[in-house]
């Protein structure tokens, strides 16, 4: 069905790309062209399978469960790195970007599959407000000025709208 | 202590690199045919200024720094790649009526980046290379010894790169192609840029779609088309491929692509909108982080206004109803190309201005009566049509440079109302020393033309020569439109194939093809190797590995080259125009 799908886009789209960049489009073929590719385009949105659209390579995160079981990880840490100053808040706040949030994002469209793009964005929206806050706190623990500590908590809050707006399984 | 992000002395020495640059960025547009971004060199500025003599200059302080330099700088090619056109065409026109045009471009490409900001950073969370290679540069201070080692030596390489292509040592174009005795028409040939590479390294396994659009345009619509007999296999064969065939056709599948591309996105552009309504109330302190969407709404009804006067005072001649239509469909273009620049700069960081403004010109054309009417008898409505293309262009160039710039500040925390508010301060300059500076160059003693095929310097085939290229490009398809000559039938076919292949289920695929399509080959295919050597070691080195030295070296790469070419362009204009 797959390979049926990827055969019909890819023929639909030649045929119409050839068609349409003649001097003088042929728009019969090119119709049948478009025609084609948008059923062969259809066929793998329907086949899509949510944890196909991710690669294995994201940090371990396979499945909806443990993307939700790391996001969960992750809002701990930022909650207890509150508690935390100086040069060892700048090593969690650089352990909680690239260790933990990196992978989330990379295999953040497992959600986006089973949830649609709506459901997506509930999370990620507050997910790339909490995202900036920590980079905020990063540069004010480098620069030595401002609160860091008030970006940590702000990020805090936002994973945590970000969490509570996890669409129910 | 306060976390000094907004200052005088960043908004003031972004306001003087963003001066010196538009006037030099000016000079090289009408020289080479395309802009740089000032971003990192502004970045770098800030780096010796704030942090080394001052001493106290903070991450976000140099964004704000970059940001205006580089929200100043970017009206240089929107201005460039259109009105010069007026002037080779011999038409005249009011210089200050233009520039309004221009600053009424400059605002509406901010207004209209509020929204596309939260969808493309936040949730469709697109790589924008520059912009990740200023955030790189904007945080090396704190990133470690390894990751500026490795930013230098980008720097370094692509600096000594654009140093042995001035002096002619490299060539602009390795012609692997001929090399592997393809035929000519095929255009096979690698840019040679390590900026190009480098944006290509940044974008990885997302830029991959771009360089399938090249193969597809030159390995089999070019074969199909000469096989065919549809062009013939002659010396000009890969010239009619490109300028009658592929171009329109890309620019087409550009605008489907960005179409559909909102249709199939409007859940999340409703929940971007939705977030910034609820946005000003939660800011992370000091007051929201985000702009209210009010400042889209009446961004947009002033920016229409602004338009109508402009269209208004070019031509008052013009019927009612065609100045209404021109104020209102200029505006709805603008929102259309800023998604499609903002896109494409996000994906792959190459935006397609000149295309994109010279659909507008062909609409306004189209609106004001003046398809198949002849030169003679259409020429306000040229010059009505070219006021427009300079708001379009210059708002879409404001687009693609403030996106680079906002997705920076979100890489290095900086507030996006914060970024956007100093941008909307300066967005006047920009035009204002643009066109200047173009008319100054234009002006000479004798009253012949300064720039442009027929000026002195390039008739005699002096170094000072101008040849204003993308000027020239829209002065050509001016008088094709006007002569009745317009690739209608590639628009359509463009975008209608756009919109297909966007049902696709990976992100913004119709853009990337048309955009593969829009660009010559060899950017293409440079840009593609990044991609394969980026895919390549994410597979085998993982995703961390990338951030800590890909990354910063890939950024060295596109920081080098900007810096480079500003300081020869700079070096041309102090020499008088040598080179």
């Amino acid at each position: 069905m797959k390979i049926a799908a990827w055969l019909l886009f890819i023929a639909g789209t030649l045929v119409a790309a050839a068609s349409g960049a003649k001097l003088e489009p042929l728009w019969v073929p090119f119709g049948i062209g478009i025609v084609v590719a948008v059923v062969g385009a259809v066929m793998l949105r329907r086949s899509q399978d949510p944890a196909g659209s991710v690669s294995e390579e994201q940090g371990g995160i396979k499945d909806l469960a443990t993307l939700r079981t790391r996001f969960e990880g992750l809002v701990s840490q930022i909650g207890d790195a509150r508690e935390v100053e100086g040069d060892a808040l700048k090593d969690v706040v650089e352990d909680a970007l690239m260790e933990q949030l990196l992978p989330i994002i990379d295999a953040r469209l497992l959600l986006a599959a089973a949830h649609g793009i709506e459901g997506y964005a509930g999370v990620f929206t507050p997910t790339a407000a909490g995202e900036r806050c920590l980079n905020r706190a990063w540069s004010m623990l480098v620069d030595g000025g401002g609160d860091p500590g008030a970006q940590v908590s702000a990020a805090h809050g936002h994973l945590e709208r970000a969490l509570a707006a996890w669409p129910a399984t | 202590m306060a976390y000094r992000e907004i200052s005088a002395r960043a908004i003031g020495l972004g306001v003087v690199q963003g001066v010196v640059m538009t006037m030099a960025f000016t000079y090289a547009g009408l020289k080479l045919g395309f802009t740089i971004g000032g971003s990192s060199v502004a970045a770098i500025m800030g780096f010796v200024v704030l942090r080394g003599l001052l001493r106290d200059g903070t991450i976000v302080e140099n964004n704000i720094n970059q940001t205006v330099a580089s929200g100043i700088n970017t009206a240089s090619s929107g201005v460039i790649f259109t009105l010069p056109a007026l002037l080779l065409l011999g038409l005249s026109f009011d210089p200050w009526t233009m520039t309004m045009a221009a600053v009424a471009g400059s605002f509406m490409g901010i207004v209209v980046i509020i929204p596309l900001r939260k969808q493309m950073v936040e949730l469709d969370r697109l790589r924008f290379p520059t912009g990740t290679a200023v955030a790189t540069l904007l945080k090396a201070p704190g990133a470690g010894a390894q990751k500026a080692m490795l930013l230098g030596a980008g720097t370094a390489a692509a600096a000594i790169q654009v140093v042995l292509m001035e002096a002619t040592i490299l060539p602009e174009e390795l012609p692997v192609g001929e090399w592997i005795g393809l035929p000519d028409y095929m255009q096979t040939a690698i840019y040679v840029s390590l900026m190009n590479l480098g944006a290509g390294l940044l974008s990885g396994r997302g830029g991959l779609p771009f360089f399938l659009g090249g193969v597809l345009a030159w390995w089999f619509l070019a074969p199909v088309a000469v096989s065919m007999g549809w062009v013939a296999n002659d010396a000009d064969a890969g010239g009619i491929l490109y300028g009658s065939m592929l171009r329109p056709l890309g620019i087409g599948v550009l605008i489907g692509g960005a179409l559909m591309g909102v249709v199939l996105a409007f859940p999340a552009i409703k929940a971007a909108l939705n977030s910034l309504q609820a946005a000003v109330k939660i800011g992370t302190g000091g007051g929201s982080d985000e702009l209210p969407i009010q400042v889209l709404y009446v961004g947009l009804a002033l920016s229409a206004v602004a338009l109508l006067g402009v269209v208004w005072m070019t031509d008052p001649t013009l019927a009612a109803w065609r100045i209404v239509a021109a104020g209102i469909v200029g505006v709805c273009w603008i929102a259309v190309a800023g998604l499609i620049v903002a896109q494409a700069t996000g994906m792959t960081d190459i935006s397609p201005l000149s295309g994109l403004a010279l659909i507008a010109v062909t609409l306004m054309l189209a609106i004001t009566g003046a398809v198949g009417a002849g030169m003679e008898d259409a020429s306000s409505a040229i010059t009505v049509a070219v006021a427009v293309g300079v708001a379009v262009c210059v708002a879409t160039s404001q687009c693609a440079d403030m996106m680079q710039d906002l997705k920076t500040g979100h890489l290095v925390g900086s507030r996006p109302a914060a970024q956007q508010k100093v941008q909307f301060g300066v967005a006047w300059i920009g035009p204002v020393i643009a066109i200047g500076t173009m008319m100054l160059l234009w002006q000479t003693p004798d009253g012949t033309p300064g720039f442009g095929p027929e000026s002195l310097a390039c008739i005699e085939g002096s170094a000072a020569c101008l040849p204003a290229p993308q000027a020239g490009a829209l002065e050509g398809m001016i008088s094709g439109v006007v002569g009745g000559d317009a690739p209608v039938d590639k628009y359509i076919a463009g975008g209608i194939l756009g919109g297909a292949v966007t049902l696709f289920p990976i992100g913004g695929l119709g853009v990337l093809l048309g955009l593969a399509m829009y660009l010559p080959f060899s950017i293409t295919l440079g840009y593609g190797i990044g991609c394969l050597i980026s895919m390549g070691l994410q597979r085998v080195q993982g995703a961390r590995w990338m951030e800590d030295h890909v990354v910063p070296l890939a950024a060295g790469l596109i920081v080098g080259e900007a810096l480079m070419a500003l300081g020869f362009s700079v070096w041309k204009i102090v020499s008088g125009g040598g080179g």
